[in-house]
């Protein structure tokens, strides 16, 4: 029984670290160069023998300068035929003091990501979405650390990820978090009341300031909130009150957004709303982008860094991609325009040896040094278009190679996880008792020194970059620890195999089992489609209901079978219309939409009641509780919903409050249902319920109850019809079915990041981390946990987990296996990365509660 | 679940061909005319699928004389049209309902998903008819005798409709179109199989497998 466990647990945390194992080198962390670029060695100059003196051709055309970074600024929302929104703003444009431009935003369009482009110019990749939450200090070149080096004096109000990133650089600064969803105006009064002090003092010389406001708006009330148009008109007194006080002809107003809002008012992914993103410059002399090329804009975000470097007139940022915005430097001195163009492109050119292969880079390097010889001053703006054009191409071939996969590592983890695989199923079909298990020394002995032989081989004839090979470009510690634990996995599951493949495979059992099997296998092969990913929710609505038709047949008391089973069936169907979700259907109208308009309020409040009550009815029918449980779950409830009245969700009338009372009082009541506990799994169920019911957004209330409701129409039957083994499938596609349901997703962008926040008052990595996994899990954890309290209803302490074990192995294998083959394909970093992390982080919760729950 | 296969002793009575070989026969024709005919219509360029209202209640009512004549020529007991026609709605119905449940819209193209079920229940109907299986209808017990003809129809409906959520953009991939193309090739192929089965049956040590009814039927020949 010991032993049991302890494979158990060994065969759970193997898992966790194939995959970590996997991500290691699938997101590798990527060494930048790390030098600063100075006045005297990042100029070029001399130009085949011309001589050029920087100090003349590179030097500020501005003295201040300030950054207004509004978080989630979409580009339509003030580009385009909603400028009136701002209205200040749009009568500057019309005066032509100042300048839009629509650029591209990369992904992830996370927060972090985005402040780290801006300000280096260069693109931060994937791995850069786990850091968002915790930020570390940026120690590559940015434009900032140039201006700190030109001495230029900054002060900075807003998000604090800034202050994280540079510590000690602000003269004086003030930083807001972004951790309070629901607080629509005071993150924003913070920043604003500092302007008058600042505008007054005027011993800085570059200002920003980063408004969080919109971005909370969005997350929570979407983009087609009356608010938006209110924040917009704030964020625009904002503009003419720093415009009046500020503008001279030697000083400018930059205005971004960091990423887009989707329409549903999240962001991360890369849909056209999110990555578009307006460039606005406020300053004299600047010339828009012709009317005929708006719609086909290639200016990316990144462009800023050099173009507040070349304003400003400090040297570019090394590790800079982006190319200058030649409609901001129309007043240039032609000289000095070509000059800057030269150096940025030039910057470029060193960064990658691909780039001697350029043809027009060349092709302007040497127009341009015909232009210094003859001074033919007509084809000046020409060359600098040129220059901008190479810079351009250049880049965008330096980002597609900036991904390195570490590829030894990964099919190393590859591997691992399929050989995990093989033991699970070997381990659900198992006739043999454990104390076979013969110790084969020589056997292990065998397959460590063969493993060690290929390991050496490997890394010496084949792939010697990798990171579990030595070469000096990570620590020997690092690579040897890295390299034993691997080859200690390796061996002992070469053994388990080894040990356990004595086995033969019973019958495949009744159709519904059949295809529950075949229908795993046939949705790990689906994910191998980009279309199946994004519409993933489609397959598993579509296999549980297959599941129950199946069940109709197989039933012994057919007719009330009939009846429960359509009746689940219609339930699922009821469900799938609460949450669109994916990508193909997303715009269909859905009951969430209708529940959230303002006018049905009403209805909104009802459903929620009723589904409390639900709830609480489906806990008191099915569960054993004490009676000071079932109380404290009634006053979560009831605390639960006047949370929600406190934050105005609901048509009541409730007195002026946070929030934050309410909800405390709810988690003191799970706490309180957990202490006095009687039963461990109607416990666990309760608890979950009641917590995730509190996280969860008011219109899916009473989705929880219609979710109960179905399992508890489908549970006799999987109970009567399948075995253990095949309960466990059926039971993670039903939660997989709710996950889905709950309006979820394969994308970034559909995490409900608010629920994260629910009822706390500082912020806490953890704390965020975990209620932000309760909530976005919560489908299949329920599932789980009403699988385990129904295996212990049944028999006493006798739980077959192994089919939920099977599941995820299979599907993250196959993922290893599809992410491995399609890493350079279009999507790899919309679709299938995002997929790979929701899948990670889904084992590890979901095993995590299956050790804590079993 | 117990197969349709007739025991040995039972066929040596049976006329030189059965009532379900005929059904097999004219499944195959009307299903490769069906297919020929979407042929013909996508040569010509017309953008609508061609499983309108009209098309499948044509069929269905040509099924069911089909059906009438058949028991009327060949069966010991003659049938009523009324029941055809009772046998066919009420399929079509159930159809209706379960793909409405399997999350075919609801309200916006209600009559395209009328046409399907209408459709699928007339490809069911011959092979149903013509194993004497229509007396026990309305009692549940029929579901146990889905045949093979009627297992292939609905898993190739099944299959089609994983096509739909793909990003091709193709004018062929909209509901119903592919579920209804699926039963077609479905019902098609399984008439061939059934045709072909005497060639199919697979001896090995002394057992006989008939493939594919019930996954694997053992039969002792020796």
């Amino acid at each position: 029984m010991k032993l049991k466990n302890l494979w158990f647990l060994y065969i759970i945390f193997s898992h966790v670290a194939a995959i970590f194992i996997f991500l290691a080198g699938f997101l590798p962390v990527r060494t930048r160069n790390q030098t600063f670029a100075s006045w005297v060695d990042s100029f070029p100059k001399e130009l085949n023998g011309l001589v050029l003196n920087p100090e003349q051709l590179y030097t500020p055309k501005l003295t201040q300068l300030v950054l207004i970074v509004i978080d989630a600024l979409r580009a339509d929302f003030i580009i385009g035929e909603n400028l009136d929104s701002m209205p200040f703003l749009s009568k500057l444009h019309h005066n032509g003091q100042a300048c839009s431009y629509l650029a591209h935003a990369h992904t992830p369009t996370v927060t972090l990501p985005r402040i780290k482009a801006l300000v280096t110019g260069s693109v931060p990749g994937f791995a850069d979405v786990i850091f968002n939450l915790g930020s570390p200090q940026l120690d590559e070149d940015n434009i900032l650390s140039q201006f700190a080096a030109n001495s230029h004096k900054m002060v900075f109000y807003g998000d604090d990820t800034w202050l994280k990133l540079f510590p000690g650089k602000f003269l004086r600064s003030e930083g807001t978090t972004s951790f309070f969803v629901n607080d629509f105006k005071e993150v924003d009064e913070n920043v604003t009341r500092h302007l008058d002090f600042e505008l007054s003092q005027m011993d800085w010389s570059v200002m920003i300031l980063h408004y969080l406001g919109l971005d909370h708006i969005g997350h929570v009330r979407g983009p087609r909130s009356p608010l938006i148009p209110q924040k917009l008109k704030e964020m625009d007194e904002v503009i003419r009150k720093i415009h009046q006080q500020f503008s001279t002809n030697d000083t400018a107003i930059i205005i971004c957004g960091d990423h887009g809002m989707s329409d549903s008012g999240s962001h991360g992914g890369s849909s056209k709303s999110e990555v578009e993103i307006p460039l606005t410059f406020v300053m004299e002399g600047c010339q828009p982008d012709p009317e005929s090329d708006s719609d086909f804009s290639n200016h990316l975000q990144i462009d800023l860094a050099p173009t507040m470097a070349v304003l400003m007139g400090v040297p570019i940022p090394t590790n800079n991609l982006g190319s200058l915005l030649l409609g901001v430097t129309h007043d240039f001195e032609l000289k000095h325009k070509l000059y800057a163009a030269y150096v940025n492109a030039q910057n470029i050119f060193l960064q990658s040896e691909r780039n001697n292969e350029n043809v027009e880079f060349q092709r302007a390097v040497k127009l341009y040094q015909d232009w210094l010889t003859n001074d033919a001053s007509g084809k000046g703006d020409y060359i600098a278009n040129l220059f901008v054009k190479a810079a351009a191409e250049m880049s965008s071939l330096s980002i597609k190679n900036l991904v390195e996969f570490d590829l030894y590592l990964m099919i190393v983890g590859i591997v691992i996880s399929f050989q995990l695989l093989l033991i699970t199923v070997l381990e659900c079909h198992r006739f043999t008792d454990w104390s076979t298990i013969r110790p084969v020394y020589s056997l292990i002995i065998g397959i460590s020194l063969f493993s060690i032989f290929l390991h050496v081989l490997t890394c010496v004839s084949i792939d010697n970059e990798s990171s579990i090979c030595i070469n000096g470009r990570v620590p020997a510690i690092y690579c040897l620890g890295l390299s034993i634990c691997i080859l200690c996995f390796f061996v002992i599951n070469c053994q388990l195999i080894w040990n356990r493949s004595w086995f033969r495979f019973k019958k495949l059992g009744c159709s519904p089992e059949v295809f529950l099997l075949l229908g795993s296998l046939l949705h790990a092969f689906s994910l191998g489609a980009s279309s199946f990913v994004e519409e993933e929710h489609q397959t598993y609505y579509y296999f549980v209901n297959t599941l129950a038709l199946l069940m109709i047949f197989g039933s012994k008391r057919r007719k009330e079978s009939i009846l429960s089973l359509i009746g689940f069936m219609g339930l699922v169907r009821i469900a799938r219309c609460w949450n669109q979700t994916g990508d193909k259907w997303i715009n269909e109208p859905d009951v969430k939409e209708w529940l959230n308009t303002p006018g049905n309020q009403p209805y909104l409040t009802v459903s929620s009641v009723i589904g409390a009550m639900g709830i609480l009815h489906w806990i008191l029918r099915n569960l054993k509780l004490r009676t000071l449980q079932v109380m404290a779950t009634f006053a979560s409830l009831v605390a639960n919903l006047a949370h929600r009245s406190a934050l105005g969700f609901f048509s009541l009338c409730y007195p002026q409050s946070t929030g934050l009372v309410e909800a405390s009082v709810a988690y003191l009541s799970v706490i309180v249902i957990g202490v006095f506990s009687r039963e461990r799994s109607s416990t666990m169920i309760t608890m979950w319920t009641v917590l995730t019911s509190l996280l969860k957004r008011p219109h899916n209330l009473i989705l929880t109850w219609i979710h109960l409701l179905q399992y508890s129409l489908i549970s006799p039957h999987l109970t009567a019809q399948l075995n253990p083994f095949y309960n466990n499938l059926a039971h993670y596609c039903i939660g997989m079915a709710w996950y889905f349901q709950e309006g979820n997703g394969n994308n970034l962008a559909r995490i409900d990041l608010a629920s994260g926040y629910v009822g706390l008052s500082s912020y806490n990595v953890f704390a965020v981390g975990f209620l932000l996994s309760c909530a976005t899990f919560s489908g299949p954890v329920l599932a789980l946990l009403l699988d385990i309290h129904r295996q212990k209803l049944h028999s006493k302490d006798n739980t077959q987990m192994y089919g939920f074990i099977y599941s995820r192995m299979l599907i993250m294998a196959f993922l290893f296996v599809i992410v491995t083959s399609l890493r350079y394909h279009l999507f790899v970093w919309t679709v299938f990365s995002p997929k790979l992390l929701y899948e990670g982080t889904m084992s590890i919760f979901l095993l995590v509660i299956l050790i804590l729950a079993r | 679940m117990q197969s349709d296969w007739p025991s040995s002793k039972k066929r040596l009575s049976e006329p030189f061909i059965s009532n379900e070989s005929i059904a097999c026969i004219w499944n195959a024709f009307l299903c490769s005319s069906i297919m020929f005919w979407r042929r013909m219509r996508g040569a010509k360029d017309d953008e609508g699928n061609i499983f309108q209202f009209s098309f499948c209640f044509s069929i269905l009512l040509v099924n069911i004389i089909f059906c009438y004549v058949l028991s009327n020529f060949r069966h010991k007991e003659k049938l009523q049209v009324a029941l055809f026609l009772k046998y066919g709605f009420v399929t079509s119905t159930l159809v209706y309902i379960v793909s409405i449940l399997f999350g075919a819209p609801l309200l916006k193209d209600w009559d395209q998903t009328i046409s399907f079920s209408m459709l699928l229940s007339a490809l069911i109907l011959p092979s149903v008819a013509a194993c004497g299986k229509l007396g026990n209808f309305f009692n549940f017990s029929c579901l146990n005798l889905m045949g093979t003809n009627e297992l292939f129809t609905c898993f190739g409906a099944w299959l089609g409709a994983f096509v739909i959520p793909l990003d091709w953009d193709c004018s062929w991939q909209v509901w119903p179109e592919p579920v209804a193309v699926g039963a077609v090739l479905g019902c098609g192929l399984s008439s061939l199989l059934k045709l072909m089965r005497p060639a199919m049956t697979i001896t090995w040590a002394g057992y006989k497998m008939y493939w594919p009814t019930n996954f694997f039927v053992h039969e002792r020949h020796v």
